[in-house]
C-alpha cells in the first residue's frame, strides 16, 4: 500500500498542515511568510490568510529576538542546499494578541533547483511545559521552606549512604555546614553504639518494609551526644529504592529531664519505702494508694490487706482517733494548713499505739489530689513525759513533804526549848537563892543555851518558809524595806553603837516586800554582830544595771577571806563571832534564797581589815 | 473586885503548867484546855474573859476553834488572843481575819502576852 502513496503531492502538505503540536512556518528569505501550518494559527493567533504575505519579523518575531532572525535569514540566503540546519534553540516569540510564548525552534532551508532558498521554521510550543516546570520549582521552594522552618531535622540519604539533603534544623543542631554534609555518609554522624541498628533500619527501608519510630544518637560536629527520635521512609522509582528520608526530633533534653524525672522518682520511692517511720498516701476519699514498708510492719497488715481499701472504714483506729482523724482530714482537703494530730492505731494482733500524724497534701494545680500521712510512734515520748510529770509531782510533793517535816519538827522543837528557858526561870525565881553562885551560873548557861537553840530553830524555819510560800509581787519604795529593816534591828543598832546610812536615791522596786525586808534585815544584822569596829559603819546603796537594780550593803568589819566567799552562802555554814553575838549560819542562805526568788543573784565583795560589801540585784520591771 | 477568868488552850502540859503560873502571878483566874473540845466545854463553864489559844494541836486546830466560838452567838464577845510557837505573818492574818483580838508568840517570858491581855481587858 505504502509504495502507492505520493509523498511529495497532498499527503505531505496534510501531515505538514496538521502536526500536533508542532507549528511550521515557510518563509523567503526576505521575511515573507508563504506557508503557516494549522499549529501556527493556534500558538500565535494568526489564520493562514492573515499571516501569508506578511513579514514574519512584524509577526511573531519580538524586538529582542530581531537580530537572531536577521542572521537565520542571512544563512538562508547563503545555503549552499537542502536541509541545512541553523542555530536551533529557546526562544520567546509573540502571539497575536501581545503575550509571549515560549517555544523550541528550529530552522531549516530547502532549495529548489534554480529558485531561491525556501526557510521553514518549525517551533515547538514550550509553554504547557513551563507552567508544569515552574509550578515544580515553586512547590519545591515551599518544600524547602517548609523544611528549613521546622524545628525538626530532616534528612535525604541516597542509596549510597550519602546525604542528599539535610535541613537548617539539623546543621543548626548537628554544627555542620552544608557543604560538608554533602560529602558524608549518614553512618558518619551517628554514634558507634547505634551503627548496627541504623544499618538495620536502613536495609529494611531499602528493602521496602515499614520502620516503627525509633531513637537514635547522633553524633554533633564537636562530638556531643544529641539522642533523636524520629520516622524514616524510603523513596522508589519505577520500583527501584531512590533515596531515605527521615525526620528527627532533639529528645536530649527530654531524656536529661526523663533520666532525671527517673532518678528522683527512684529517691522518693527509695525515701518512702525503707523510711524509718511508717508513710501511708491517700486519695482524697481516704482510700489507700500507697503504703511502705514500715507502715505495713508497724501495724502488722499487708500491702495487698489495705490495697484500694478507705482508711476510715479500715478499722484501723481507736473510735476517738477515727473521729478525730476525720475533722483533720477534711480540715486539710478545705485547704488549712495543719500542723499534725495525735492519733491511736490499733495493730491487726489488737495492740494500741499512739502515733502523732503529720499529713501533707499533694497538689494538682489548686486541687488536692491525695494526702501523704507521715506516722511517728509517740508511745515512748508520751510515757516519758508522763514519768517526767510523775517525778515533777513526787518531787514537788517530796519537797512539800521536807517542809512540812521541817516546820512540823521546828515547832515540835520550839515548843519545849521555850519551856526549858521558863522553867529555869522558874527555878531561878523561887530557888535561886539556895542554888549559889556556881548554881545560878549553871542555870545562866542552860538559858543561854536554850536561846541560841531557839534561833537556830527560827533560821531553819524562815529558811523553809521562802520555799513554802510563793513571792507574791508588789510595787514598793525599796527606802521602805531599809526603813522596816532598820526598825526590826532598832534593838541591835543602838546596843553595837551603828551608824547605818542609805546613800542616793533607792529606786521603787517590784518584789515581795515581807521577805525582801528579811534580806536587809540579814545584812545589816551581819554587818553589825561580826563587826571588830567601835562603831560599826554600814552604808546601804543601789546602782542601775541595765535590767537589774543592784543593792549593796557595806560595813567596815574584818573582811573575808576570799576562799570563804562561796560556803559563805551555804546553810548552817556559821562566821566566827564575837563573844554574846551569835548567829544561826542560815542567814546568808536565806537571803540567796530571797534573792533567787526574785530572779536576781547575789555576790559579795571583800578587802581583809577594809570590810565587806554583798550585792544583790532585782530584777527591773518596768513600773 | 473578882479576877479575871483566862482559858489557856494548849496541848502541852509543860507549856500550860507555865502559863499558869505566870498568870496567876499576875493575879488572873486561870483555867485550862488540852485541845478544841474540852476547850468549848469549858467555855460553857466558866465562861472566860480572855481565851488565850495556840494554833498547832491535835484535834481541832486553833483557826478552827476560833471559827467556832466566834459563829457562838452568846461565846463570840469573848476575846481570843493567840499564841503560836512558830507562827508566821500568814497565821497572824488568818486569826485576826477570824476576829482574835491578838496574836503572840510564845516566849519564854511571855511580857507581850501580859501586855495584849491587859490590852483586851481594858486596864
Amino acid at each position: 500500500m505504502a509504495e502507492k502513496i505520493d509523498f511529495r503531492g497532498d499527503v505531505c502538505h496534510s501531515l505538514m498542515q496538521y502536526l500536533p503540536g508542532i507549528a511550521i512556518q515557510g518563509y523567503r528569505t526576505d521575511g515573507i511568510v508563504f506557508y503557516w501550518n494549522k499549529e501556527s494559527e493556534r500558538i500565535y493567533g494568526y489564520t493562514a490568510e492573515e499571516a501569508i504575505g506578511k513579514d514574519l519579523g512584524e509577526l511573531i518575531i519580538p524586538v529582542g529576538v530581531l537580530p537572531e532572525f536577521r542572521k537565520v535569514l542571512e544563512l538562508g540566503k547563503k545555503a549552499g542546499s537542502s536541509g541545512e540546519l541553523m542555530p536551533a534553540g529557546d526562544y520567546t516569540l509573540r502571539h497575536k494578541d501581545g503575550h509571549l510564548v515560549p517555544v523550541y525552534s528550529i530552522h531549516t532551508v530547502i532549495k529548489v533547483a534554480g529558485g531561491e532558498p525556501l526557510l521553514f521554521c518549525i517551533d515547538v510550543d514550550l509553554s504547557e511545559r513551563q507552567k508544569a516546570e515552574r509550578v515544580l520549582t515553586e512547590s519545591e521552594e515551599k518544600y524547602r521552606d517548609l523544611c528549613d522552618n521546622i524545628e525538626d531535622l530532616f534528612q535525604s540519604v541516597g542509596i549510597d549512604g550519602s546525604f542528599t539533603y539535610v535541613n537548617k534544623a539539623w546543621l543548626e543542631t548537628l554544627g555542620y555546614d552544608k557543604e560538608e554534609v554533602l560529602r558524608l555518609s549518614f553512618l558518619d554522624v551517628i554514634h558507634p553504639d547505634c551503627h548496627v541498628h541504623c544499618m538495620e533500619i536502613f536495609n529494611r527501608l531499602m528493602s521496602g518494609k515499614e520502620v516503627e519510630k525509633f531513637e537514635t544518637t547522633f553524633l554533633a560536629k564537636d562530638g556531643r551526644s544529641i539522642i533523636l527520635e524520629g520516622r524514616a521512609n524510603c523513596c522508589f522509582r519505577e520500583g527501584k529504592p531512590v533515596s531515605t528520608r527521615a525526620i528527627f526530633r532533639d529528645i536530649t533534653e527530654r531524656k536529661k529531664m526523663e533520666t532525671s524525672l527517673r532518678e528522683r522518682e527512684e529517691e522518693y520511692r527509695l525515701l518512702f519505702e525503707d523510711a524509718a517511720d511508717p508513710i501511708i498516701v491517700v486519695d482524697a476519699d481516704g482510700n489507700f494508694e500507697k503504703i511502705n514498708k514500715e507502715f505495713e510492719k508497724e501495724t502488722g497488715y499487708k500491702r495487698s490487706e489495705m490495697t484500694g481499701r478507705n482508711i476510715f472504714t479500715f478499722g484501723m483506729f481507736t473510735a476517738d482517733s477515727r473521729a478525730k482523724l476525720l475533722f483533720f482530714f477534711k480540715q486539710l482537703l478545705a485547704g488549712e494548713e495543719l500542723e499534725m494530730v495525735e492519733v491511736e492505731v490499733v495493730r491487726k494482733d489488737g495492740t494500741k499505739i499512739l502515733y502523732e500524724l503529720r499529713a501533707m497534701p499533694v497538689r494538682k494545680g489548686d486541687r488536692i489530689m491525695s494526702v501523704q500521712a507521715l506516722f511517728r510512734d509517740i508511745t515512748d515520748r508520751k510515757m516519758t513525759q508522763e514519768k517526767l510529770e510523775e517525778y515533777a509531782t513526787r518531787l514537788q510533793r517530796t519537797n512539800k513533804d521536807l517542809d512540812d517535816f521541817s516546820y512540823v519538827i521546828s515547832h515540835d522543837l520550839k515548843a519545849p526549848l521555850v519551856n526549858i528557858e521558863r522553867f529555869a526561870d522558874f527555878l531561878q525565881e523561887d530557888c535561886g537563892a539556895k542554888l549559889g553562885d556556881k548554881g545560878n551560873h549553871y542555870l545562866e548557861r542552860l538559858r543561854m543555851n536554850a536561846q541560841r537553840m531557839q534561833r537556830l530553830i527560827g533560821s531553819i524555819l524562815e529558811f523553809s518558809r521562802v520555799d513554802r510560800n510563793g513571792i507574791l509581787l508588789e510595787e514598793v519604795a525599796s527606802s521602805e524595806l531599809v526603813d522596816e529593816a532598820e526598825l526590826r534591828l532598832e534593838f541591835l543598832i543602838a546596843r553595837s553603837n551603828a551608824q547605818v546610812t542609805v546613800k542616793g536615791d533607792m529606786p521603787k522596786i517590784s518584789c515581795d516586800p515581807e521577805i525582801l525586808v528579811g534580806v536587809f534585815t540579814n545584812l545589816i544584822s551581819n554587818a553589825i554582830k561580826y563587826n571588830d569596829k567601835k562603831v560599826p559603819v554600814i552604808e546601804i546603796g543601789c546602782g542601775d544595771t541595765g535590767s537589774f537594780y543592784e543593792f549593796y550593803v557595806k560595813d567596815n568589819g574584818p573582811g573575808i577571806e576570799k576562799k570563804r566567799f562561796e560556803e559563805i552562802f551555804k546553810a548552817f555554814h556559821k562566821m566566827s563571832y564575837k563573844e554574846g553575838q551569835e548567829g544561826s549560819g542560815v542567814g546568808l542562805a536565806i537571803v540567796k534564797k530571797i534573792i533567787e526568788k526574785h530572779g536576781g543573784t547575789v555576790r559579795m565583795e571583800s578587802v581583809q581589815g577594809q570590810g565587806t560589801t554583798f550585792y544583790f540585784t532585782i530584777p527591773r520591771k518596768e513600773l | 473586885m473578882a479576877k479575871y477568868k483566862i482559858l489557856v488552850v494548849d496541848d502541852d502540859e509543860d507549856t500550860l503548867s507555865a502559863y499558869e503560873r505566870i498568870l496567876r502571878n499576875a493575879d488572873y483566874k486561870v483555867f485550862t484546855a488540852r485541845d478544841g473540845i474540852s476547850a468549848f466545854r469549858e467555855i460553857r463553864n466558866v465562861s472566860p474573859d480572855v481565851i488565850i489559844m495556840d494554833i498547832i494541836m491535835p484535834g481541832m486546830d486553833g483557826l478552827t476553834a476560833i471559827t467556832k466560838v466566834k459563829n457562838i452567838a452568846e461565846e463570840n464577845s469573848i476575846p481570843i488572843i493567840v499564841c503560836t510557837t512558830v507562827g508566821s505573818k500568814d497565821d497572824e492574818i488568818a486569826a485576826l481575819n477570824l476576829g482574835a483580838a491578838g496574836y503572840c508568840r510564845k516566849t519564854a517570858g511571855m511580857d507581850d502576852l501580859l501586855q495584849k491581855i491587859r490590852k483586851v481587858l481594858g486596864a
